[in-house]
């Protein structure tokens, strides 16, 4: 197979009504493969050029033949089943049999990020399990060998299945109801544990929909897509959207893509590929890491709307994708900013999609003592416009409850109808996020005439890789080093401009002077860092005593901490860095 | 392997850490497997790509070593 010839698929014969009349998940899949059973909705392509096509008859069967299983394993209706497998048939059937068995499926991260000691992986999954009290784990060789040799406690209680060719088809799909819960959705909240984000039927229809109607998505488009389908945007906008669409689907396996960059262009190439989401750090990873060897003939005139979410935007990766792949037929008009977050299903604003990005340069000396966003002053720091308000979506700035006007800098406030509706088993943060059916997003940012525009987090989270990190797990690796002042280590991210994201940086105290000690010390610490989290520590400050900043309560204020030895750390001509 | 990383790996001596000091990064490390394996005609399994293989010069060397005697 060679992906330097278009190949362009056949033309859907999806009727666009079924989306809008579907109520739940399973029911769309149900009424696809009544109606258009032999279409080939679905390919997986590796870096081999090996291609897998799946029909939406031979998804349904397949997922009727895991329902059984999962039932004969003792997976009832409620019960969580927790899969870990890399993009393939085998995930995507997996997770429409979790809901045809009346089950509700969450999509757990494959040990990718190999850096990290099995052990550790095992303990975070084992944690998901417990936090679950799941029934099922749903993964493949690799994974159950090393939850085994890792003594996972709680594994015993699990029955553990991986795919097979087993099952049939006689047992009765479960009915869901479109206000039952269908998917747990797991991010990484401040401390250790992911949050269960509990995801309904409808919210999640709701959003595709939103977003279907936002972006224009028809049957006529082909959605190429790398992205983990655990992440959020990976599960939805990657598969759910285009597929319950009607469009012809590409999956390419998330390692593939790292491996060989250039796999996801030559995708889009020869598949004539319109749409496809990735964080920034791959539009920038594409723009300067792939030699131009590997681009010859490329022609990406079909990309209609490339999203660039998950983590934030920089104009300097626009403006290097703009500039390489010009040449090869990529329009400017094509890079689609988006926003939003996995308690609101996915995004909740994109930026119009026939115009380029908007770029503007706000004020560093107005923002930071002011807290407004004003053009013209220095205009020192690039603000990229992140989207406008998706369909049955709405934004609200707010300072302490109170509504901010334009430009005025605060926290952002969502409300829409696909919102979820809960953190499973923790009603507190719950009832912290969801106040008078608005959305605490944790993210600060301005509005400007419509469009929104992200300044920095409230919530302390690393992101990289558009994957989220909690300097909770960092700051516990710090910690237990000996010649750390216990309790006294804080880290975030700092933006790397050249990656187009997120760098680990920790301000560590210490009392240790001797300049051999503190060698061995920093070693000592970026050891713990990277064999507890698989994260490497690209800044390390090392302060005396008193040098981390704390709140009036006692606790770690990463912000200040962070501002108060600025000096010492990159600094990004971003907001908020 | 400077252009690959897109890191200055000038001075960086064999024992170095690569990935604990932050110079490379888990979609770095898989580039730089990547790389190798075009370079080398060498097979790198996914499930090699770990900091056990690649955190330092020296382990990097050592493994290519292995899999250029045994490309089973």
């Amino acid at each position: 197979m060679n992906l330097a010839e278009v190949a362009p698929l056949p033309g859907s014969p999806v009727p666009p009504h079924l989306l809008n009349e579907a109520t739940t998940l399973t029911g769309a899949l149900a009424a696809l493969a009544d109606t258009c059973p032999d279409f080939p909705c679905l390919t997986i392509l590796d870096r081999r050029r090996t291609e897998q096509v799946v029909s939406f008859g031979a998804l349904w069967e397949e997922a009727r033949r895991v329902q059984s299983r999962l039932v004969d394993a003792g997976a009832g209706p409620g019960a969580f089943v927790v899969l870990i497998l890399p993009t393939g048939p085998a995930l995507l059937a997996g997770y429409f049999g979790a809901m045809l068995a009346g089950c509700i499926p969450g999509l757990v991260a494959t040990p990718s990020n190999r850096v990290a000691d099995p052990r550790v992986y095992a303990g975070r999954v084992g944690a998901i399990l417990e936090n679950a009290t799941a029934r099922v784990l749903y993964t493949d060789d690799e994974v159950a060998g090393l939850m085994r040799n890792a003594g996972a406690p709680g594994l015993a209680r699990i029955r553990v299945l991986t795919p097979s060719a087993d099952g049939h088809a006689d047992v009765t799909p479960a009915q869901p109801a479109p206000d039952d819960v269908a998917t747990v959705q797991y991010s990484s909240g401040s401390t250790g544990v992911p949050k269960g984000i509990l995801l309904t039927h409808r919210a999640m229809l709701n959003n595709v929909r939103a977003v279907r109607d936002g972006l224009g998505v028809t049957p006529r488009d082909v959605s190429v897509n790398w992205i983990p389908l655990y992440h959020d945007m990976g599960l939805i906008d990657a598969f759910l959207l285009p597929l319950l669409s009607g469009c012809p689907t590409i999956l390419i396996p998330t390692m593939d893509f790292m491996r060989e960059p250039a796999l996801w262009l030559r995708a889009m190439h020869h598949y004539g590929g319109t749409i496809s989401w990735a964080p920034n750090f791959a539009y920038t990873l594409c723009a300067r890491r792939v030699p131009d060897a590997e681009l010859t003939g490329l022609d990406l005139s079909s990309w209609r709307v490339a999203i660039n979410a998950a983590e934030p935007v920089l104009a300097t990766t626009i403006e290097d994708f703009a500039r390489r792949f010009a040449a090869h037929g990529f329009s400017p008009a094509a890079m689609t900013p988006a926003w939003g977050l996995a308690e609101n299903v996915t995004i909740a604003t994109a930026h119009p999609v026939a115009h380029a990005p908007t770029v503007e340069r706000i004020d560093r000396q107005a923002l930071a003592l002011r807290d407004v966003a004003e053009t013209g002053g220095a205009a020192d720091i690039p603000s990229v416009a992140i989207g406008r308000c998706l369909p049955g979506c709405e934004v609200q700035i707010r300072d302490h409850g109170r509504v901010l006007p334009d430009r005025h800098v605060g926290a952002v406030w969502l409300r829409t109808d696909s919102l979820f509706v809960g953190y499973h088993r923790d009603r507190e943060r719950t009832a912290a996020a969801l106040q008078d059916g608005w959305l605490d997003t944790g993210d600060v940012g301005y509005l400007a005439g419509g469009d929104l525009f992200f300044v920095s987090r409230d919530k302390d989270l690393i992101v990289i890789g558009g994957e989220k990190y909690a300097p909770h797990d960092v700051e516990t690796a710090i910690n237990v080093v000996r010649g750390v002042r216990s309790g006294c280590a804080v880290a975030f991210g700092v933006l790397d401009e050249t990656r187009g994201t997120e760098d680990v940086a920790a301000v560590v105290e210490t009392r240790v002077e001797d300049e051999a000690e503190r060698a061995k010390l920093c070693a000592a610490i970026r050891a713990s860092v990277t064999d507890t989290t698989g994260l490497g520590l690209r800044h390390l400050l090392l302060v005396p005593p008193g040098g981390i900043e704390k709140t009036t309560s006692g606790k770690l204020a990463r912000r200040a901490t962070r501002e108060r030895w600025a000096k010492h750390l990159p600094s990004a001509g971003t907001p908020g860095a | 392997m400077t252009s690959v990383l897109g890191v200055d790996m000038t001075g960086v001596e064999p024992g170095t850490s690569i990935i604990r000091n932050g110079l490379i990064d888990s979609v770095g490390l898989v580039r730089l497997a990547a790389f190798l394996e075009t370079e080398l005609g060498i097979v790198i399994p996914d499930r090699d790509v770990t900091a056990t293989h690649f955190d330092s010069l020296a382990a990097i060397d050592a493994y290519v070593r292995r899999r250029t005697r045994t490309p089973a």
